[in-house]
């Protein structure tokens, strides 16, 4: 098992645990597990608070949305005049508690597919197609590779014009901005597709350096990752999965093995990622 | 006998261009034929191509593996054969198997996000064994002297580390021609000299390699072409089989020897640090950070109004970090930046970052309208010695009539502070003089400039103050031509002595 399929796999079976199960310890602990693997990996702690900050506020806009547009449940803690659109009404705690549960599976996914993006290089999941596709999927992983390239061009041409003098004002000034953004994108594909051109790109079968490596470690997380998916999706099609309930009043979550074991497992194989060699 | 091995003839020919003539396509805007008649032959070892900015030195080299005409179109009149193959009828990418390549501006055509991935790309393409491929990028990532850098991430890279990237990246190919377009153009003085000691060493084991670059101003050793508006204006090869030290970037063609004056002072009596005027800019106690990484540390720095200073140091030492905190673009973790009023002139290492218009005449009237200065545009033009192609479009200049057209835009209209990094990347000795004086004239008056160069002699014709930072500690602050310029020039002759 390759490290890229290792860990495709290992997200797909979190991602699974974290959407098919409603119970809020499955996904807090799926969560939990996400994160022990972004803070053992090589981001910068600027990039972590940055997806913490987002996460943050994703959640706390969750939980409030909910809060505020549905009006079931037990424990009334406010009343909204009426005449206010779609959040007139009564406010409940179990409003809140749903949009909560909610805004955990939401996080809890985002980070397991940031594991993704952290982990192995995106150009590295295409480009780990089988045989016959493996040459679209390198030039494909070669044009990803243009979005941050590009996205650092947004950040130099902006800095770069705003000390020529200009100003975002207006649709022009934006104009102003975006045109040579477009610009410089259409350059550097250009000059990308002549650079692989020089480099042999398609000129006959390609190996691999990277993403093809082998290890016990890497079996032994590919295999906890395809067990918890089996077992996650038969107990999905039979009904067993943790099913919490926030409304009329919050139900106690699930503590079932059928609900636990899985996420458990699917967090702590997450250790058993080797370190990239250089 | 084959077509190809008639040109070639008998013997070791590598290349072999007949009665070469070569035309972009119209839409180009490039009417003129950018190589003309050329008759060239080259053996295994050192060729230099040199030759003004725009004289058809990145042309000639696309014609070693293909890119003209096969990327770029336009037409083409007589012979060209690589290796045994006829350049007309064989794909670049099947000269690649032959042909190694380094591009002037390589972090343009970067396909992967680590270093190590990116190396092994063109390996990888060749169908080698991953084994192989292993060694071959752990061998050209120490050839290039940046061996512990194979698992860090592009992005985070500086300018000269990125062209050691791409120089690794066509060595791990193994190709009997290595074509590279100013290859030195970011590196220090201790990666030039390494890289030219690599290339001379793959020369006499039997590769053809073939370099425009304007900072070799001579290799013994090396056959050194010369070209002019597409012509081959002259064609020497040297007497002497060994190889003799690199001149620093910017050192004219026509210098005795290459090795730098390190026992003159500079004609003009430096200025003293802060002399020409006061509270230009400055930096008190600065430090600057990134992904947990610190990139300058408890830096004290000022420069006054009129005055040049010349920051130097090794790449990834943090020079580019040092403009962009004065310029106000990184935010510091600690400490406290002071710049006078008025307009920032920032020239990035990147000059396509400006520009995008139609022509180089309005991109500098746009700096002009922004700023809401009333100059003229035609005045920095003519100073940079851009009148003749002012209306052409900058992405069909070359590469050093591009950094000049960047120039122009960001110094047009006087500015209070400029901030330049690496200004004469890609430039001729010509330019890099006019340059040097426009420069001056900029200080005499009262704009603070500071310029981030590897170019020993940008610095020296400065005649400013030179600072030298070292892993984002500064480490001298001397007037021109002091100890650490000429400690500077003293490393970079004696590592690339013979």
């Amino acid at each position: 098992m390759t490290r890229t399929a290792a860990v495709a796999l290992w997200v797909l079976a979190a991602l699974v645990v974290a959407l098919f199960d409603s119970d809020p310890v499955a996904r807090a602990v799926v969560l939990a597990g996400a994160w022990a693997l972004l803070a053992r990996r090589q981001v910068t702690g600027r990039r972590l608070r940055t997806l913490a900050v987002g996460l943050g506020v994703l959640a706390l806009f969750t939980t409030t949305l909910n809060g505020l547009l549905s009006h079931t449940g037990a424990t009334v803690i406010g009343v909204l005049p009426s005449w206010l659109p779609l959040v007139g009404g009564p406010v409940t705690a179990e409003a809140f508690a749903n949009g909560g549960s909610i805004a955990l599976g939401l996080i809890a996914a985002i980070s397991v597919t940031a594991v993704l993006s952290v982990v192995i290089e995106p150009t590295d999941l295409v480009d780990a197609l089988p045989g016959p596709l493996h040459h679209a999927g390198a030039a494909l992983g070669a044009a990803l590779n243009l979005v941050p390239a590009t996205a650092a061009s947004f950040v130099a041409v902006r800095d770069a014009q705003r000390l020529r003098g200009w100003r975002p004002r207006g649709a022009r000034a934006l104009v102003d901005l975006a045109v040579p953004v477009l610009l410089g994108a259409i350059d550097r594909s250009v000059q990308l597709a002549e650079s692989m051109e020089a480099r042999a790109f398609g000129a006959g079968p390609r190996t691999r350096l990277a993403g093809g490596e082998r290890s016990a470690r890497l079996t032994a997380l590919a295999l906890a990752a395809l067990l918890v998916l089996v077992v996650a999706v038969v107990a999905y099609a039979l009904g067993e999965t943790g099913s919490w309930y926030a409304y009329p009043l919050p139900t106690v979550p699930s503590l079932a093995p059928a609900v636990l074991v899985p996420a458990v497992v699917i967090a702590l194989a997450g250790a058993l990622l080797p370190s990239e060699p250089a | 006998m084959t077509r190809a091995q008639a040109i070639l003839g008998t013997g070791a020919t590598t290349l072999a261009f007949e009665k070469l003539t070569y035309t972009y396509p119209a839409w180009s805007d490039m009417p003129a034929p950018a190589l003309v008649d050329v008759d060239l032959r080259m053996q295994p070892g050192l060729t230099l191509v040199d030759g003004d900015s725009g004289s058809g030195k990145s042309t000639l080299l696309r014609l070693c593996n293909g890119l003209v005409p096969h990327f770029h179109g336009g037409s083409l009149r007589g012979r060209a054969v690589v290796c045994g193959l006829d350049v007309l009828t064989t794909p670049t990418r099947r000269l690649a198997r032959h042909v190694g390549f380094v591009f002037q501006e390589p972090e343009l055509g970067f396909v992967r996000g680590t270093v190590a991935r990116e190396v092994a790309f063109f390996p990888e393409n060749l169908g080698l064994q991953r084994e192989s491929i292993r060694r071959r990028v752990h061998d050209a990532l120490d050839q290039v002297g940046i061996g512990g850098l194979a698992s860090r991430r592009l992005a985070t890279l500086s300018g000269g580390e990125r062209q050691r990237v791409a120089l690794a990246g066509a060595l791990a190919a193994g190709p009997a021609v290595l074509a590279m377009d100013e290859p030195l153009s970011q590196l220090d003085g201790r990666g030039a000299t390494a890289l030219t000691a690599t290339l001379s060493a793959l020369a006499a084991g039997g590769t053809t390699v073939v370099i425009a670059e304007h900072r070799l101003g001579h290799l013994i050793g090396a056959r050194r072409v010369t070209l002019a508006e597409g012509r081959v204006t002259s064609d020497r090869s040297s007497a002497s089989g060994s190889e003799r030290p690199s001149a620093p970037r910017g050192a004219p063609d026509d210098a005795p020897h290459a090795a730098p004056r390190t026992d003159q002072p500079s004609s003009r009596p430096p200025r003293a640090p802060g002399g020409a005027g006061q509270n230009g800019w400055s930096l008190s106690r600065v430090t600057v950070g990134a992904g947990g990484r610190p990139l300058l540390e408890g830096v004290d720095l000022a420069g006054g109004a009129g005055e040049v200073v010349v920051v130097t140091g090794a790449n990834g030492s943090g020079k580019t970090t040092l403009l962009r905190t004065i310029a106000g673009l990184a935010e510091p973790l600690a400490g406290h930046v002071e710049r006078r009023p008025g307009r920032i002139a920032y020239l990035p290492q990147e000059p396509g970052v400006l520009l995008h218009r139609h022509s180089v005449r309005a991109e500098v009237d746009q700096t002009l309208r922004w700023s809401q200065l009333s100059g003229s545009a035609q005045e920095v033009l003519d100073l940079l010695g851009l009148g003749d192609i002012a209306d052409r479009d900058p992405r069909d200049l070359s590469g050093g009539q591009r950094q000049r057209a960047a120039l122009a835009v960001v110094l047009a209209g006087r500015p209070a502070l400029a901030l330049l990094d690496e200004p004469t990347r890609g430039m001729d000795a010509a330019a890099r003089v006019s340059l040097a004086e426009v420069l001056r004239h900029l200080a005499e008056a009262g704009t603070a400039v500071v310029a981030a160069t590897h170019d020993v002699a940008l610095a020296r014709e400065l005649h400013g103050r030179v600072v030298r930072i070292e892993d984002g500690v500064l480490v001298a602050d001397e007037p021109g031509a002091g100890p650490a310029l000429r400690a500077a020039m003293a490393r970079q002759a004696s590592r690339s002595g013979p």
